[in-house]
C-alpha cells in the first residue's frame, strides 16, 4: 500500500537486469509483527554512508521482514532528535532506529540527551568500520609513534580535524590523548568532508576516518595512514599497522546496527534478528553493499546485546574516569 | 592534456540513447521536484541514489546530475509565481520575480529566469572543465578565518535587502539569528535556547520556516488584500504579459557575468551553498545598478543576478568533487556516493584512471543545458496559465504542498508546527513592513558564521590575530572594510540629499 | 491598491519593538543565567558569545524602534485589510497543524482544502468537493509513490 512506486517499479526492472536475488523465505506465518511498514529511522541527514546503508536496507528488506520497510530519514542534533523519537515510539517493532557508537553507547553517558542508553534493546549490528588515522606526506610526522612524540615535543601545537563533539572522530583522537597522555587541539568541523579538506588545504595536521572517506587519498598518496583502530589490519590497507601494534591501546569500531525501543517483546527482536540475518546472507544485498565500499559484519541480538554492553562499559571508563 | 581517445570515449558516452533518455529523465523529474516546496535537490538524489547502483554508471550518473541541475532550476518556479521558494536557494528569486508577477510579467519573469539559470550553468561548466583544478588548489587553501570572513561579506548584504528601514532590517537579521543559535551546539555539545524541547535539538528547521513565512504569509496576505479584479487588465495578466526581449536581456550580461563568476567561485569553495551566492550576486548587482530602488519591486536585474548566482554554484560545487573527492555540499556528498557504488571515486584518481569517463561527464552536463532550455520552454508554456488560476483553487493547492513539503523534509510533525509560527511571523512582518529576507539570511548565515569564527580561534588558540595575519583573510579583510565603507559613503549620500531630490543620483563609486 | 490606513500605527510600532525587547530580554537572560548555561558569554570562542550578543543588539535595536516611534516627525502608517478573513485562515492552518496527529494527512487535507477556498469566498458545491478529492490524493500519492515519505495516518484514514 505505501510501498514507494517509483521504488518498486525501478528496483524490479533493476533486480530483473541484474542477477537474480535468491528468494528469500517468506517469513513463517506465526509472525509476531504487527500488519503494518516498519519504519526504519535514519538519525542523520540525507547524503552520509548511514542514508546510503539504510537505502539499500530498506530497497531490498521487505523480501526477509515479511514487511515493507520505509525508509526515514531524520536528522538533527548529531541523532539525539531521531533517537529520542524511536526510544519514545510505541515498541512493537514497527519503528527501528539505524543507530551507532555515539548515539547509543557514547553520548547518553556523557551528555543530557532527552534519552537513556537502555530505552533501546539491540536487534542487530549489520557492519562496522574502524577509523584510519591519517596526516598529509609533508608534516613531520609519519607514523603514529611520531605524532605523539611531536606533540608530546610541542605540546598543544598540533591541530587535528575533528568531526563533532563526541562524534566518531573526535572520540578516538580523546582516546589516542588518553593513552598516550599528549596535548593535541581538535577543530570541531562538524563532518568528515570538510575535516579532509582542512587537512588537505594544510590547515590541519592530522585526522582520523572512516576508510570510505580517506581510503582514496590513501590510494592516492595524498594521504599517509598512521594506524587502525581495530583489532586487525584493514584488508584494503594492509600496510597500516593497527594502533594496538603500535604500542597505542585505541580500538573503536564504528558499528551501524539496528535498534528497537526498549521494551519491544523478545520474539519479536528475535523474529527481526533473524529477518536481518537472512537479509545481510543475501547475494544480491551483499553486492549492493560491497559496491558502496562496505561489507557485512552480521552479529545477532544477544552476540551484538553482549558487544554493545561491553563497549558501553569500556567507554565509561575511559570518559568518566579519567 | 586531452587525447584522442579521451576525446572518443566522452563522445561515445553522450552519443549513447540510454544516457541522453537517462538524463532527460532526470531533468524533468528534477524540475518537478524542485517547483514542490520542501522537495529539495538533495533529498531527491539521495533518495534515488540507491536506484543508480543497479544501474550502468553511464546511465544512473547523468540521470542524477539531470535531477540535481532540474531540481535547483525547478525551484525558481514556484518562487516567481506564488512566492514560495521550491529550495532555500530560490529565497532571492522570490523578491523580484514574484514582484513582477504581481505585475502581471510572469512570463518575461519565467524567461529570464531560464535563460539566466542556462546561461550561468553554461559558463560555469566551462570553467570546471578548464580551470577546474588550479581554482581547486586555491579553493582548498581556504581556512576557517577566511569562511567566517566571507559569511561576514556575505551577513552585509542585509543592508542591501532591508527596503525601506535599515532598523527593521537589521531587527530582522537579529532575530533570524537568534532563531539560528536554537539547538544542539555541535562544537560544545550545549543544548542552547531549547527550552527542553526535544524537537529543537535539531535546531529549527530552516525548510519549513522559509515555506512558511513565504507561502504561507502570502497566502494570508491574500486575504487580506485581495487583488482588484480589473477586467480589462485581466487580458494581459492572463497571458502571462508579454515575452522577455532580447534587447533587455542583452542589457543584463555584465550583471549576469558578474553573478555567475561569484557564483563559480563561492560554489568552488566546499562547503558554501547556493544559498548563500544567491544573495551575495544579489546584493552585488544591487550595488552596481543604476536603478538599485527597483530592487525588491520587480528589477529584471536583481532576478538575474538572483538566478545566474544560483545556478553557477552547482557545476562550481563539482570542482572540489572532481579534483580532491571533496564533496562541495550535501548533494555531491550523495553523489561521490553514487560513483563509488559504481566502482569509480572522484578524486584524483578518477582524472588519472578514467579520464574519458570524467570528460563524457562535463560534456553530459553541458548537454544538459540544453536540455533545460528546451524543457524550461517547453513548462513555460503551460507555467504561464498558473496566474489564470482562480485564487479560490490555487492557494487551496499551495496550502497542501506546503505541508506536504514541509513534513517531507524531516518526516516530522514538529516541523509542521514550525510551518505555521513561520507563516504567521511572516505576515506580521508583511502587515508591519518588517523585511522578510534579512531574517532568511541572518537564518542561513548564523550557523556558517558562528562555527567558522570559533573554529579560527581553536586554529589561532584564540588569538584574533588570524583574521589578518593570513594573506587570504587579509583580502577578504580589507574587501569587507571596503563593502562597509561603500555602502555607509551611499547610505550617507542618500541621507543628505532630500527624499525627493533623491532621483538625481550620485555618481557611481570607483570601488566595489 | 486598499491603502486605507490604520488609526494608532503609533501603538501597533510600540508594541512591536516591545516585542522584540521582549524577545532579546527573554535570550539574554537564558545566556547570563547562573550557572552560565552555555559557557561564559564574555569568551569569543564560547557557545555563548555569540547569542548573547545578539541578542544584546536585538534588545538594543528594539529600544531605538520604540523610541523611534515616538519622535514626532515619525509618520507610521499601516495599510488596513481583511485581517480577520486573514485570522480565520490562520486559525484553520493552526488547527490542521494541530490535528493532523490524530486525524491523519487524508482527513486533514480533504477538510482543509475546501475550508481554505471557502475563506477566498468559493461556495459552490461541486468546486468545493473536487478540491476536497482531487488535490490531496494527487499530491498525496506523488509524495508517498515516488519520494517515499510516509505521511502520519490517523484514526479513520
Amino acid at each position: 500500500m505505501t510501498r514507494p512506486l517509483l521504488s518498486r517499479t525501478l528496483l524490479a526492472a533493476s533486480l530483473a537486469a541484474a542477477t537474480a536475488l535468491t528468494t528469500g523465505q517468506v517469513l513463517a506465518e506465526e509472525s509476531h509483527l504487527p500488519d503494518e511498514p516498519i519504519r526504519f529511522v535514519t538519525p542523520y541527514p540525507a547524503g552520509g554512508s548511514h542514508s546510503l546503508h539504510a537505502g539499500i536496507i530498506t530497497a531490498v528488506g521487505e523480501e526477509f521482514l515479511g514487511r515493507p520497510l520505509i525508509s526515514v530519514i531524520r536528522g538533527g542534533g548529531g541523532g539525539a532528535v531521531a533517537a529520542a523519537e524511536v526510544a519514545g515510539s510505541t515498541p512493537n517493532g514497527t519503528m527501528l532506529l539505524f543507530g551507532d557508537p555515539t548515539i547509543n553507547s557514547l553520548r547518553p553517558q556523557v551528555e543530557d540527551l532527552p534519552y537513556e542508553m537502555d530505552d533501546f534493546v539491540p536487534v542487530a549490528r549489520i557492519n562496522y568500520s574502524p577509523a584510519i588515522f591519517v596526516t598529509t606526506p609533508d608534516q613531520p610526522f609519519q607514523s603514529i609513534g611520531e605524532l605523539v612524540e611531536h606533540a608530546e615535543d610541542n605540546p598543544g601545537e598540533v591541530v587535528y580535524s575533528s568531526d563533532n563533539r563526541n562524534g566518531f572522530t573526535y572520540t578516538v583522537f580523546e582516546m589516542l590523548k588518553a593513552t598516550a597522555d599528549i596535548e593535541m587541539r581538535g577543530v570541531e568541523l562538524g563532518g568528515g568532508g570538510p575535516a579532509v579538506t582542512q587537512l588537505l588545504g594544510g590547515n590541519t595536521m592530522a585526522y582520523a576516518g572512516d576508510p570510505s572517506v580517506v581510503g582514496e587519498h590513501l590510494e592516492a598518496g595524498s594521504l599517509v595512514g598512521l594506524c587502525v583502530t581495530d583489532t586487525e589490519r584493514f584488508d584494503a590497507y594492509a600496510d597500516i599497522p593497527t594502533c594496538q601494534e603500535e604500542g597505542y591501546d585505541v580500538v573503536f569500531q564504528f558499528w551501524r546496527g539496528v535498534m528497537a525501543p526498549a521494551d519491544t517483546p523478545a520474539e519479536v527482536v528475535a523474529e527481526l534478528s533473524d529477518g536481518f540475518q537472512r537479509l545481510t546472507e543475501d547475494e544480491g544485498f551483499l553486492r549492493l553493499i560491497g559496491q558502496i565500499g562496505s561489507g557485512i559484519q552480521f552479529l545477532g541480538h544477544e552476540e551484538f546485546a553482549e558487544a554493545l554492553a561491553a563497549e558501553q562499559a569500556a567507554l565509561r571508563d575511559a570518559y568518566l574516569d579519567d | 592534456m586531452i587525447d584522442l581517445a579521451v576525446l572518443q570515449q566522452g563522445l561515445a558516452m553522450l552519443a549513447s540513447p540510454w544516457t541522453f533518455l537517462a538524463l532527460s529523465a532526470g531533468l524533468a523529474g528534477g524540475i518537478l521536484i524542485g517547483a514542490l516546496p520542501g522537495l529539495t535537490a538533495t533529498m531527491a538524489v539521495a533518495v534515488l541514489a540507491p536506484f543508480t547502483f543497479f544501474m550502468e554508471a553511464a546511465i544512473g550518473i547523468p540521470f542524477l546530475l539531470g535531477i540535481y541541475k532540474g531540481a535547483i532550476y525547478g525551484g525558481s518556479i514556484p518562487a516567481i509565481l506564488v512566492n514560495t521558494p521550491g529550495t532555500a536557494a530560490a529565497a532571492a528569486t522570490a523578491r523580484d520575480g514574484y514582484a513582477l508577477t504581481q505585475q502581471g510579467k510572469s512570463r518575461k519573469a519565467l524567461e529570464l529566469s531560464l535563460y539566466s539559470s542556462v546561461v550561468a550553468d553554461f559558463l560555469a561548466t566551462l570553467i570546471l572543465i578548464m580551470v577546474a583544478i588550479p581554482l581547486a588548489s586555491i579553493a582548498i587553501r581556504f581556512g576557517s578565518s577566511e569562511f567566517a570572513l566571507l559569511y561576514l561579506i556575505a551577513l552585509t548584504m542585509i543592508a542591501t535587502v532591508s527596503g525601506e528601514s535599515f532598523l527593521k532590517g537589521l531587527i530582522a537579521a537579529g532575530l533570524g539569528l537568534l532563531v539560528a543559535s536554537i539547538g544542539l551546539d555541535p562544537m560544545s555539545g550545549y543544548q542552547r535556547f531549547t527550552f527542553g524541547n526535544t524537537d529543537l535539538l535539531g535546531g529549527v528547521s530552516l525548510i519549513p520556516l522559509l515555506i512558511g513565512m513565504f507561502a504561507l504569509s502570502e497566502i494570508l496576505m491574500q486575504l487580506t488584500h485581495p487583488p482588484e479584479r480589473t477586467h480589462d487588465a485581466g487580458q494581459a495578466v492572463e497571458h502571462g504579459g508579454e515575452r522577455l526581449k532580447w534587447a533587455e536581456f542583452w542589457a543584463l550580461r555584465p550583471t549576469i557575468l558578474r553573478s555567475t563568476s561569484l557564483g563559480t567561485f563561492l560554489g568552488s569553495l566546499p562547503g558554501l551553498g547556493a544559498e548563500i551566492a544567491c544573495w551575495i550576486a544579489y546584493g552585488l548587482a544591487r550595488g552596481r545598478s543604476r536603478e538599485p530602488e527597483k530592487f525588491g519591486k520587480g528589477s529584471l536585474e536583481g532576478l538575474a543576478a538572483a538566478e545566474s548566482g544560483n545556478n553557477a554554484v552547482v557545476p562550481a560545487a563539482l570542482i572540489p568533487m572532481t579534483v580532491f573527492g571533496i564533496p562541495g555540499d550535501t548533494i555531491t556528498a550523495v553523489l561521490i556516493g553514487a560513483l563509488m557504488a559504481q566502482g569509480m571515486m572522484p578524486g584524483p584518481l578518477l582524472i588519472q584512471q578514467n579520464p574519458g569517463f570524467l570528460f563524457g561527464l562535463f560534456l553530459v552536463l553541458l548537454v544538459t543545458n540544453v536540455l533545460l532550455l528546451i524543457f524550461g520552454l517547453a513548462a513555460i508554456r503551460w507555467l504561464k496559465q498558473v496566474t489564470r488560476i482562480p485564487p479560490t483553487v490555487l492557494y487551496p493547492c499551495v496550502l497542501l504542498l506546503c505541508v506536504c513539503g514541509a513534513y517531507a523534509v524531516n518526516s516530522s510533525t514538529f516541523d509542521l508546527l514550525i510551518l505555521v509560527v513561520g507563516g504567521g511571523l511572516g505576515y506580521v512582518m508583511r502587515r508591519t513592513h518588517f523585511p522578510i529576507a534579512p531574517l532568511i539570511i541572518g537564518l542561513l548565515l548564523g550557523p556558517g558564521f558562528e562555527s567558522a569564527v570559533r573554529q579560527s580561534l581553536v586554529f589561532s588558540n584564540g588569538s584574533l590575530a588570524i583574521f589578518w595575519s593570513r594573506p587570504g583573510s587579509l583580502i577578504l579583510l580589507i574587501l569587507l572594510a571596503l563593502v562597509i565603507f561603500t555602502m555607509a559613503w551611499r547610505g550617507l549620500v542618500k541621507a543628505g540629499v532630500i527624499r525627493k531630490r533623491s532621483n538625481s543620483h550620485p555618481p557611481k563609486s570607483n570601488n566595489t | 491598491m486598499n491603502t486605507r490606513t490604520w488609526p494608532g500605527g503609533r501603538l501597533i510600532e510600540s508594541l512591536l519593538a516591545l516585542a522584540v525587547i521582549a524577545v532579546g530580554v527573554m535570550f539574554l537572560r537564558i545566556v547570563h543565567g547562573t550557572p552560565p548555561p552555555f559557557g561564559d558569554p564574555r569568551d569569543i570562542g564560547s557557545a555563548a558569545f555569540f547569542p548573547g550578543l545578539i541578542a544584546l543588539l536585538v534588545t538594543g535595536l528594539g529600544v531605538v524602534l520604540l523610541l523611534s516611534a515616538w519622535r514626532p516627525a515619525s509618520s507610521v502608517a499601516f495599510e488596513s485589510g481583511h485581517t480577520a478573513r486573514a485570522l480565520m485562515a490562520y486559525a484553520l492552518m493552526v488547527a490542521m497543524v494541530v490535528s493532523i496527529r490524530f486525524l491523519g494527512i487524508w482527513l486533514v487535507t480533504m477538510l482543509a482544502v475546501p475550508l481554505l477556498a471557502m475563506c477566498f469566498g468559493e461556495r459552490r458545491w461541486y468546486v468545493l468537493l473536487a478540491l476536497a478529492v482531487v488535490p490531496p490524493a494527487l499530491v498525496i500519492h506523488l509524495f508517498e509513490g515516488v519520494m517515499g515519505v510516509y505521511f502520519p495516518r490517523g484514526v479513520v484514514l
